[in-house]
């Protein structure tokens, strides 16, 4: 019961809160000096193609080719940043927690060592916290990779983990240089609810490229990526609840698990990836940039149960080729245009290792076009307008659980900003966004006769995705240079999701939160 | 010069190499993991069942089964399929998973067809696949397999109907509750008198068990009835209840049983169990270890035999139990799928029940087939198929 005097609290204290909060605005629009801003350069803007995105336009922003990493002295510095992100709502697939949160806190840095050699580094701790989670415990369940595991219980999951990047690129010769790239995260999962399983993850991913000027407008790269990673995960006796029965699913597609009640299992996974790529990058002068990139390669995952006597339980293939090109261009010193496209194409597919039979298969591809126009308005004024379509469609053949899908659809957005300049110091870029999604097609076809884990749960895995929906996002993202030369920076960005005319998620929605705050201190 | 111009061939030979090895797939490249050609549930599977006694040659002048009747069960998934055998001795099946699949193939010999084949109306002769229990059907491998079939005379008489083993629901580690079911399957009054009722033994530390042993049963708790030759009869759809401790565990446990009223107790004399006055005790004739009489909680086999005590033979610290003598046998795994991890001879049981988790007060109880004059119990000789999980223990009877 909320009384006059507690709603009176209550206010005061929402005042307080909401003081504070003016407080911090304004504390971070009022400092600083003058320095030249970098216009959120490596930050997360919400756009792609505008508001100095044709900034970052060569193979390492866009074809991450790390033997382009090369920046100016005023582009070294330390940072620290902290990401927060929270996702809920029912609107979702089945397999996707309620509640999706991710924080992280990294430390990195990047320095010239000396004329002709560069180092980018960076040391994070990262959290995820999956609430009102249903059955599942693989943590990279989203892949289309069919074999699952979890058990009959929901809650909260937690996995916990490092992450460390470091990148070192040299220029070998005038037209020649070569980088590296490697990450490295290790975390630990724990499900907060009996029978409690754990998960211990160990990723490794190594990119190799070399960069060659043709001549001083074109340059072309090739890369090479190798992926490795481990996942175990345990079920054990849980001590807490010796006498409540556990019931392990093994999932190997959309139906049919293994139902099996007991309270030990272990599964290996292992997967290895490679791929291969070529970038290139034009700019023939500072009014027109050009990059692309050509990526093709596959990850191959190996899965295999129990602890004593670990046997293969499934394997599964995704074959990928990615294609992206990315233009922009100043038609006066006012109007900036952009111009991106992204292919994606992926054929996946599922075996059972003691059969070698053919479980599963996944075919999808996308094609993604975005234009951008940006508008110097006037010295402290820009606005711009970014638009695009994605033309998605997706093809899945469940043979094990007798479940066949088809979905095309294509994806409208839009998007305005205005970036306004509140001092030398203080720049703010406000958006607004909308989304549209539109079926075109759709067919699913599946066993009548199929068990209730599908027609009860999973078939929302398969409507999700079929299901039209409108989107609006709101985000700010802002950039005050403090003291001397730090500056920091932040993105907040809220969006919200609802369904069109969806017989299964009536009445749901998805709203998603992101806060990125980042300090950087500029080295000397 | 002549060096730049050199490095400028190598590497426009290098990125016209390289553009071509990406104009393919890098894992067709790279030739691993080939994508199976054979799509599961595609694939017609055709068992042709055939024939070892010379019965079906001497019918119908050919070696295959026909109308007999056959149960496909897939270990995995549990899903079972029933069909019959046409008239060249061939089922096929299509549209099911590749897994191991748990088959009973059963053809009953009528009592017209023995006397064309003997001269003699005997009844109680079929052909069963004692051979082959278990078939991996695999759409990968070819898709025609033949299953033979050996006459059997009868059924076995005594079994054993009913083993609770995991201990009851919210009393802790409460595990003195359990019992093994005797029951008589025959239509005539049977004698329990110094029949043996063994665990099967299996060393889970190393993983050692014997299995694959060709003629006997290897046991390190050997019990045996009490009596001398006709003291303790069991009528024809009698339930005898063999009790590791005949008490009222609800004393102790609120969600147990009443084992009071067993048949028979499990009294270790030479350890402080405790022993029911009023009860009949088994014998002990082998047991060197623990307390009292105990079988695997979650994972387990028991035998039920009329070989002779005096007659066992020994084997480092374990006792032999030939394979002819034993009536039944019951396997059950915390893990039923686990058919590789077997401990018993897939002759006696090719399959095994369980899946029950320790504490959770279930039972596993053989499944009633027929209940019209007397109650006909399941007994394919295959737990997987003959047993079911009820959610409570109930001993001296069925559910």
């Amino acid at each position: 019961m909320l009384s006059k005097e507690n709603i009176l609290r209550f206010t005061d204290s929402n005042k307080s809160c909401l003081f504070k909060i003016c407080f911090l605005i304004l504390f971070l629009f009022s400092f600083g000096n003058n320095t030249f801003a970098q216009n959120y350069k490596e930050f997360e803007t919400g756009f792609s193609t505008i508001f100095n995105q044709g900034f970052n336009l060569d193979s390492y922003y866009f074809g991450n080719n790390p033997a382009y990493l090369d920046f100016s002295l005023d582009d070294e510095f330390l940072s620290l940043k902290n990401i927060t992100k929270n996702s809920e709502g029912e609107f979702k697939k089945f397999i996707t927690p309620r509640t999706d949160q991710s924080f992280g806190f990294f430390a990195s840095g990047k320095k010239s060592i000396d004329s002709t050699q560069n180092f980018k580094g960076s040391f994070g701790f990262s959290k995820l916290v999956r609430k009102n989670w249903d059955w599942f415990f693989t943590r990279d369940y989203d892949t289309d990779n069919p074999f699952l595991i979890g058990d009959s219980t929901s809650g909260s999951s937690r996995i916990n983990g490092i992450l460390i990047n470091a990148q070192y690129a040299i220029n070998i010769s005038d037209k020649l240089s070569a980088g590296v790239n490697l990450d490295y995260t290790v975390d630990e999962g724990l499900k907060t609810v009996s029978p409690r399983p754990t998960s211990e993850h160990r990723d490794i991913h190594g990119k190799l490229g070399i960069g060659y000027s043709i001549n001083k407008e074109l340059s072309l790269g090739l890369t090479l990526d190798v992926t490795d990673k481990n996942e175990q995960i345990s079920y054990r006796e849980d001590e807490g609840s010796l006498t409540q029965e556990t019931i392990i699913l093994k999932f190997k597609g959309y139906d049919l698990p293994n139902v099996l009640r007991k309270k030990v299992e272990t599964r290996y996974s292992y997967t290895n990836g490679y791929a291969s790529g070529i970038t290139f990058a034009y700019n023939n002068s500072d009014d027109f940039r050009l990059a692309g990139f050509f990526n093709s390669g596959f990850e191959k995952n190996s899965i295999k149960d129990d602890a004593l006597d670990p046997k293969g339980v499934g394997f599964w293939k995704d074959d990928y080729v990615e294609v992206g090109l990315k233009a922009s261009k100043h038609f006066s010193k006012d109007i900036i245009t952009g111009l991106s496209y992204r292919y994606l194409k992926r054929n996946g597919w599922a075996k059972y290792p003691p059969a070698d039979v053919l479980y599963y298969e996944r075919n999808l591809y996308s094609h993604s076009l975005i234009a951008g126009y940006e508008q110097i308005i006037s010295k402290d004024i820009s606005a711009g307008l970014e638009a695009g379509i994605s033309i998605f469609s997706k093809k899945e053949d469940d043979h094990y659980s007798v479940v066949y899908s088809s979905i095309q659809f294509n994806q409208y957005f839009g998007k305005i900003g205005i970036n306004y300049n509140w001092s030398e110091d203080v720049s703010s870029l406000f958006s607004y966004g909308v989304t549209i999604r539109a079926n075109q097609k759709y067919e699913l076809n599946y066993n009548e006769r199929g068990s209730l884990y599908f027609v009860n749960a999973r078939i929302y895995d398969l409507i999700y995705l079929e299901s039209a929906f409108l989107q609006h996002s709101f985000s700010l993202t802002s950039e005050v240079n403090v003291w001397n030369s730090d500056k920091i920076l932040f993105h907040l960005n809220y969006s919200t999701v609802k369904p069109i005319s969806s017989d299964s998620f009536k009445n749901t929605h998805r709203s998603e939160f992101d806060f990125i705050i980042e300090y950087r201190v500029k080295v000397i | 010069m002549m060096n730049t111009i050199n490095i400028n061939r190598l590497y426009q030979l290098s990125f016209a190499l390289i553009i071509s090895v990406l104009s393919f797939n890098c894992s067709d490249i790279l030739g691993t993991d080939p994508k199976p050609e054979k799509t599961e549930r595609e694939i017609e599977f055709q068992i042709t069942l055939k024939d070892n006694s010379g019965f079906m040659q001497t019918l119908f002048g050919s070696d295959k089964v026909r109308n007999a009747e056959v149960l496909l069960q897939s270990n995995l998934l549990g899903s079972s399929y029933h069909l019959y055998s046409d008239s060249n001795g061939v089922i096929k099946i299509k549209g099911i998973i590749s897994d191991k699949y748990i088959i009973t193939a059963t053809r009953i010999m009528h009592s017209g067809e023995m006397q064309i084949i003997s001269g003699t109306t005997v009844t109680n002769v079929k052909l069963v696949n004692k051979k082959t229990r278990i078939l991996e059907l695999n759409a990968a491998s070819p898709a025609n397999i033949d299953l033979e079939m050996d006459m059997v005379v009868g059924g076995s008489p005594l079994i054993i109907s009913e083993i609770y083993a995991c201990g009851p629901q919210g009393s802790g580690l409460y595990y003195h509750d359990k019992y093994v079911e005797v029951f008589n399957q025959s239509d005539s009054v049977l004698y329990l008198d110094k029949m043996m009722i063994a665990i099967v033994y299996t060393n889970s530390n190393t993983g050692l068990h014997y299995r694959d042993d060709p003629e006997f049963i290897h046991s390190k708790s050997i019990w045996i009835f009490p009596g001398t030759g006709k003291d303790y009869p069991i009528q024809p759809g009698q339930f005898v209840l063999c009790a590791e401790d005949a008490i009222d565990h609800r004393m102790n446990a609120p969600n147990s049983v009443d084992l009071s009223h067993a048949d028979f107790e499990f009294y270790k004399d030479d350890a402080p169990d405790i022993d029911n006055p009023v009860i009949p005790n088994m014998i002990k004739i082998y047991q060197t270890a623990g307390n009292d009489w105990l079988i695997g909680g979650e994972t387990g086999a028991l035998i039920l035999s009329n070989f002779s005590a005096d007659s066992l033979l020994p084997f480092d610290d374990q006792f032999l139990i030939p394979y002819r003598s034993v009536f039944d046998g019951v396997e059950y795994k915390a893990d039923p799928t686990k058919l590789d991890k077997k401990i018993l001879n897939e002759g006696i049981d090719a399959g095994s029940t369980g899946g029950i988790q320790f504490y959770t007060g279930k039972s596993m109880e053989r499944i009633l087939i027929s209940d019209s004059n007397r109650k006909i119990l399941k007994d394919e000789n295959n737990s997987s198929v003959d047993f079911m999980i009820i959610n409570a223990p109930s001993p001296g009877k069925y559910h």
